[in-house]
């Protein structure tokens, strides 16, 4: 049994919006991240695992029980952070605090203290005039006050400055040292890349891509630009070149050539660009961004979702 | 991009107590240049922008744009700027139709074929209820809306702040074409991939001073350059670091050696590293937050 | 079952309102029954009502007087000529001549004869006027014997009198009237032989109202509910006067009339070919007639002139309550429900829909409590701050009705009560409504459009229809305007059956009570199984 399963989810909104057949799950001790533009389906998708809609078809878990009529059962063990800031009404910071310390039985107050302080946060005064910083971090304390097992994160860093953005991802980091499992979902690459072990990309509510973040990141097979000083170095190295089989020339202009290879054929490379003279040699790293943007080309009419 | 300076800050101060403003700025923006403010809430970029679009009265130092005083002739410098703020609010109209109009008036634009051509490529739909806009539509309106009148001089105080990732390159895209149009554009941001993409200067901000500003053309064409490169055994591990390269990081379990060379030297990289087993060559990219966070040693990671 | 950190949040996000609807509409009533317990508001009803009374009373008196009058004048005037007569009569027959007939008769009489046989038999062969006296002297010996004493011929005169009257007033009064009549006239005659009067007319005159004012006096009648006793209005003397004038114009009219009579009937055919006494009898007939007509006339009511429905709005204008009115359908059923339905509108949104609309319903649900505890905590919120609110104004009316003593006002300690009882209920069944509304949509737009619009609806019909409704007087009432009371559910609150102390009023707010709890109980349902756009 996975913490968190999302088994062939289905909502069907009309006019193509919802999830559609979105199946994934998230190990314990995993940060999960769910990548994907607004109105891709993310929030769908954890609304679903929270119990507040019914999936169409297909099932959402966590910790084996079925949301929609279990979430009661499980709800002590999950923080949950949601996209929209908005606050009950009425409050001051401190007496939210001390609601939701209520409402999810939380008995000591350890683990809230050291939240309060880690995130800098100044709960007095009314929470409507709070900027909206401060209630992120209201919501962040709150959410996690209860040390839970299961931490469930819609767009976390949304609304904070850098410097607390930093804080938070490294609190997720730690988190994660504790053995928590955590679902992020967002469309900030930099919060996806610097936390996640696993990320699924989705589009138009399905699920286009899961994989290995470390793939990405240390992906063997690399593009490579090499400028050479002279053109006849070129020609020359695309005729020793032609008819191999360890990289690809994918771009040719006048003194560039793009190459990709595999690591495991670095060396071959190296050799053959050891004879010439060699004026730049540029990495393009496959970013978290390039790779989604792959996914989004097609549709990249400045719509979006609206 | 000309030597004619469009935005002259000289001195700018505003301070609002308890260590709270902006102190001291100086810098100029010339015709055609894309310039990035960088730094946290409450550095001052928004407090600077306020004060260029003569919101705010300096307490000391002096604003020219376009050789106008900001304050004293804040409304005829207005002629010149496409403004979109931080906060992207509405006056009570209906729909964005009905706003876009109001302001054409305002700017006494009389030509609306720019504005449509903006709606069209934006995919924005106007008639929407401005109340019920998402972001997304609300920034693309206030961006029509801010371009309208054709302006030389753009200032956008955050604006892709909340827009996901198409709405983000779009916007970039739209800033790209007018750079090519010869703009000039004031853009401030806290995300470093946003400024590094058009910007080709970034001002570094921070807590009411300004650190450092970066030159990215410089940045991006450095001519040093760092790799990461790894072996397949610790022999050769060993051995490449007895050549002469200027090894920046050195981690012995992973038998990776990360080096910073100059451009010039590659060919003798690759000739030496033929006689090693290497593993693989990745570049560690130098980036503007990198550069940043040499200057301030703090943030970034 | 219920969250006590939610309810508690509840509390602190709608206390503001909660405290200035209450406090507004405990105000209001204050003020409302303060100052209706110090004006005299009933003034106008209280002037109408003495104004029939009056009328009433007075055109009582002078028909009486009139009426008594002309019994009392004829009877006497008969009384005096009778008794002369039938003594001249029983005179001229002589001792002799009445012992013979009284003798012969009652032979007659055993010898089978009836009565008008023996009066053939004893009359046969005399002249008229002989047959005149000995008939009347039989009438006289069958009611009195033999005796001619004065007396005798005293209670005969009288009987006979009396049986004409009764005659007489049965065919207009009935048999009741008929034999008071006939007491009264004996008295009256009684009265004038003791008294030695000679002139009947003169002592009817002055006999008449000194009766009067005795009986009227002491006398009191019911209307509209309540006992009126005329001496609170009239004194003894004021009752004499009235009488007298009566008959005096009466007579004077009669006077008048009566030479007009005989001027008509001059003029008339005929007439030289009529005997004294026939022309007599025509003037009495006419001048009787006259008569009649002349009491009938002079004392119509007010009321039995005009109109009938001026008439029946009068009435009803002098019989209407303000209190019930203002305080009983206008405050309780209107004016002092707007706010609580207000705050019931804007509250019932705020704790279930305008949660889920901006997201913060969210937080309450990232816990381990479940959507019904959500839904009955905020349920239980709504329903008592209702109650606490109706608690307040009850005592806020209470303490008004004890300021104000119950004199003036109509409204008892129960009805004030009973009145807050049915107001809470009301609002019960609407705040089920709203509830249902907040509990069904997702967006604050749309349950405060169907909750507050079904509301309001409510309250725009009932106040139309209080133009239709029985309060109103006829004077102002719109008939149609009753329809507008069948669609609303405040029409159920039934303010005047409780005033009235009528039961229907306890089944039509068990009605009300059904409507909340159904409608509650569906909330809870639906928010239970909806998806939830959070």
């Amino acid at each position: 049994m996975e913490k968190i399963e999302v088994e062939n989810l289905t909502k069907d909104y009309g006019f193509g919006r919802g999830v559609f057949d979105v199946t994934f799950s998230v190990k314990s001790g995993e940060v999960f991240g769910f990548l994907g533009p607004n109105g891709a389906g993310k929030s769908t998708t954890i609304r679903h695992l929270m119990g507040f809609s019914k999936p169409d078809t297909g099932k959402t878990k966590i910790l084996g029980l079925e949301s929609f009529n279990n979430y009661y059962k499980f709800m002590d063990k999950v923080g949950y952070l949601p996209g929209e800031i908005a606050l009950p009404t009425g409050l001051t910071g401190f007496e939210f605090i001390d609601m939701m310390k209520k409402l999810k039985g939380v008995k000591s107050d350890e683990w809230l203290n050291h939240l309060i302080k880690l995130f800098e946060l100044d709960a007095t005064g009314e929470t409507k005039r709070m900027s909206l910083g401060v209630k992120r971090k209201l919501a962040i304390v709150t959410a996690f006050m209860n040390d839970p097992d299961i931490l469930i994160l819609d767009e976390p860093t949304s609304g904070l400055d850098f410097e607390m953005q930093h804080v938070f991802i490294d609190f997720i980091k730690e988190e994660k040292q504790r053995g928590k499992t955590i679902l992020l979902s967002s469309h900030i690459f930099s919060e996806v890349d610097a936390t996640c072990d696993r990320i699924a990309i989705i589009k138009d509510g399905k699920i286009v891509s899961i994989f290995n973040a470390d793939d990405l990141k240390h992906a063997t097979n690399k593009i490579y630009e090499v400028i050479f000083y002279s053109e006849n170095d070129i020609k020359e190295f695309l005729k020793n070149s032609k008819n191999n089989t360890k990289f690809n020339i994918v771009d040719i202009q006048s003194k560039k050539v793009v190459v990709n290879v595999d690591d495991k054929n670095i060396n071959y490379l190296i050799e053959k660009l050891s004879k010439f003279k060699i004026v730049d040699f540029v990495h393009n790293k496959e970013t978290l961004e390039d790779y989604f943007m792959k996914y989004y080309k097609e549709d990249k009419n400045f719509g979006g979702a609206l | 991009m000309t030597d004619e300076i469009v935005i002259d800050v000289k001195n700018l101060t505003k301070d609002y107590g308890n260590n709270r403003g902006i102190f001291d700025f100086n810098f100029q923006i010339k015709k055609g240049e894309v310039v990035g403010f960088m730094g946290s809430n409450g550095a001052g970029k928004t407090t600077t922008i306020r004060n260029i679009m003569g919101f705010l009265k300096p307490d000391a130092g002096k604003i020219t744009v376009c050789g106008l005083d900001a304050w004293k002739d804040a409304e005829k410098i207005k002629k010149y700027i496409g403004y979109i703020p931080g906060e992207i609010a509405f006056p009570d109209l209906k729909t964005g139709t009905l706003f876009l109009q109001s302001q054409a008036e305002f700017l006494n634009v009389k030509d609306m074929s720019y504005a449509n051509y903006l709606i069209e490529k934006l995919q924005l739909d106007p008639t929407a209820n401005l109340k019920r806009m998402s972001k997304g539509m609300k920034q693309k309106t206030a961006v029509v809306a801010a371009l309208m009148a054709n302006p030389d001089i753009l200032i956008l105080d955050e604006p892709t702040t909340g827009l996901d990732p198409l709405m983000r390159v779009a916007f970039i895209e739209i800033l790209e074409e007018e750079k090519s149009k010869g703009k000039t554009i004031l853009i401030s941001s806290h995300m470093y991939e946003e400024l590094e993409k058009i910007c080709d200067r970034v001002i570094l901000i921070d807590k009411g001073k300004i650190l450092n500003i970066a030159n990215m053309n410089e940045i991006k064409n450095r001519n040093v350059v760092d790799f990461k490169i790894e072996f397949n055994n610790e022999s050769d591990y060993k051995n490449f670091k007895k050549l002469k390269y200027n090894v920046i990081r050195d981690q012995q379990k992973y038998n990776q050696v990360t080096i910073s060379i100059n451009k010039s030297k590659l060919t003798n990289l690759f000739k030496d590293l033929t006689a090693f087993d290497v593993k693989f060559i990745s570049e560690v990219k130098y980036t503007l937050e990198k550069h940043f966070s040499k200057i301030t040693n703090k943030g970034g990671k | 079952m219920i969250s006590k950190p939610l309810f508690k949040q509840s509390c602190k996000a709608n206390a503001g309102t909660w405290v200035f609807v209450t406090a507004i509409i405990c105000f209001m009533l204050a003020i409302l029954i303060l100052v209706l317990g110090n004006i005299n508001v009933n003034g106008i009803r209280q002037s109408m009502t003495d104004m029939f009374i009056t009328d009433a009373v007075e055109s009582t008196i002078d028909k009486q007087s009139m009426t008594y009058y002309n019994l009392t004048e004829k009877a006497l005037t008969n009384y005096e000529s009778g008794k002369n007569n039938l003594t001249i009569a029983l005179n001229l027959i002589g001792e002799e001549n009445r012992t013979q007939l009284s003798m012969g008769y009652d032979s007659l009489i055993q010898a089978g004869y009836t009565e008008s046989e023996a009066r053939e038999y004893l009359t046969n062969g005399k002249s008229d006027d002989e047959k005149l006296l000995i008939n009347t002297f039989i009438s006289y010996y069958i009611m009195e014997g033999n005796d001619i004493s004065e007396n005798k011929i005293k209670d005969y005169v009288l009987t006979n009198i009396c049986n004409e009257v009764y005659e007489q007033v049965k065919v207009t009064e009935g048999e009741e009237s008929a034999n008071y009549a006939k007491l009264f006239i004996v008295k009256a005659i009684n009265d004038f032989i003791s008294s030695s009067s000679d002139n009947a007319k003169e002592f009817a005159t002055m006999y008449i109202p000194q009766v009067l004012k005795g009986i009227f006096y002491q006398q009191f009648f019911e209307y509209n509910g309540n006992t009126i006793y005329i001496k609170d209005y009239y004194s003894e003397n004021e009752i004499s006067n009235m009488s007298s004038s009566a008959i005096i114009s009466y007579r004077a009219e009669m006077d008048v009339k009566e030479q007009q009579i005989r001027q008509e009937l001059m003029q008339e055919e005929g007439y030289d070919s009529l005997t004294e006494e026939q022309i007599e009898l025509e003037v009495a007939n006419r001048l009787n007639k006259y008569s009649n007509q002349l009491i009938a006339n002079k004392t119509g009511t007010l009321i039995e002139e005009l109109p009938i429905e001026v008439a029946t709005a009068l009435q009803e204008l002098g019989a209407m309550d303000i209190y019930s009115l203002v305080i009983g359908s206008i405050y309780f059923r209107i004016a002092g429900l707007l706010l609580p339905l207000i705050y019931i509108i804007m509250t019932a949104n705020n704790l279930i829909a305008s949660q889920v609309d901006t997201g913060s319903m969210a937080y309450v649900l990232s816990t381990p409590t479940k959507r019904i505890t959500v839904s009955i905590t905020q349920m239980v919120y709504l329903i008592a701050s209702l109650f606490a609110m109706f608690v307040f104004t009850t005592i806020t009316g209470l303490i008004c009705l004890f300021i104000v003593g119950s004199g003036s006002i109509t409204i008892s300690y129960v009805d004030m009560l009973l009145f807050n009882l049915g107001a809470f209920i009301t609002t019960f069944a609407i705040s089920g409504i709203c509830f249902l509304a907040s509990s069904w949509f997702n967006r604050s737009k749309q349950s405060m459009a169907v909750g507050g619009g079904i509301s309001m609806f409510f309250l725009v019909a009932t106040i139309l229809g209080l133009f239709g409704s029985s309060v109103m007087p006829q004077a102002i009432k719109i008939q149609a305007m009753d329809y507008f009371n069948y669609v609303s559910l405040i029409s159920l609150y039934d303010t005047v059956a409780i005033m009235d102390g009528n039961i229907k009023f306890v089944w039509k707010l068990a009605i009300l009570l059904g409507v909340g709890i159904v409608t509650y109980f569906i909330s809870i349902k639906k928010f239970q199984k909806k998806d939830l756009p959070l």
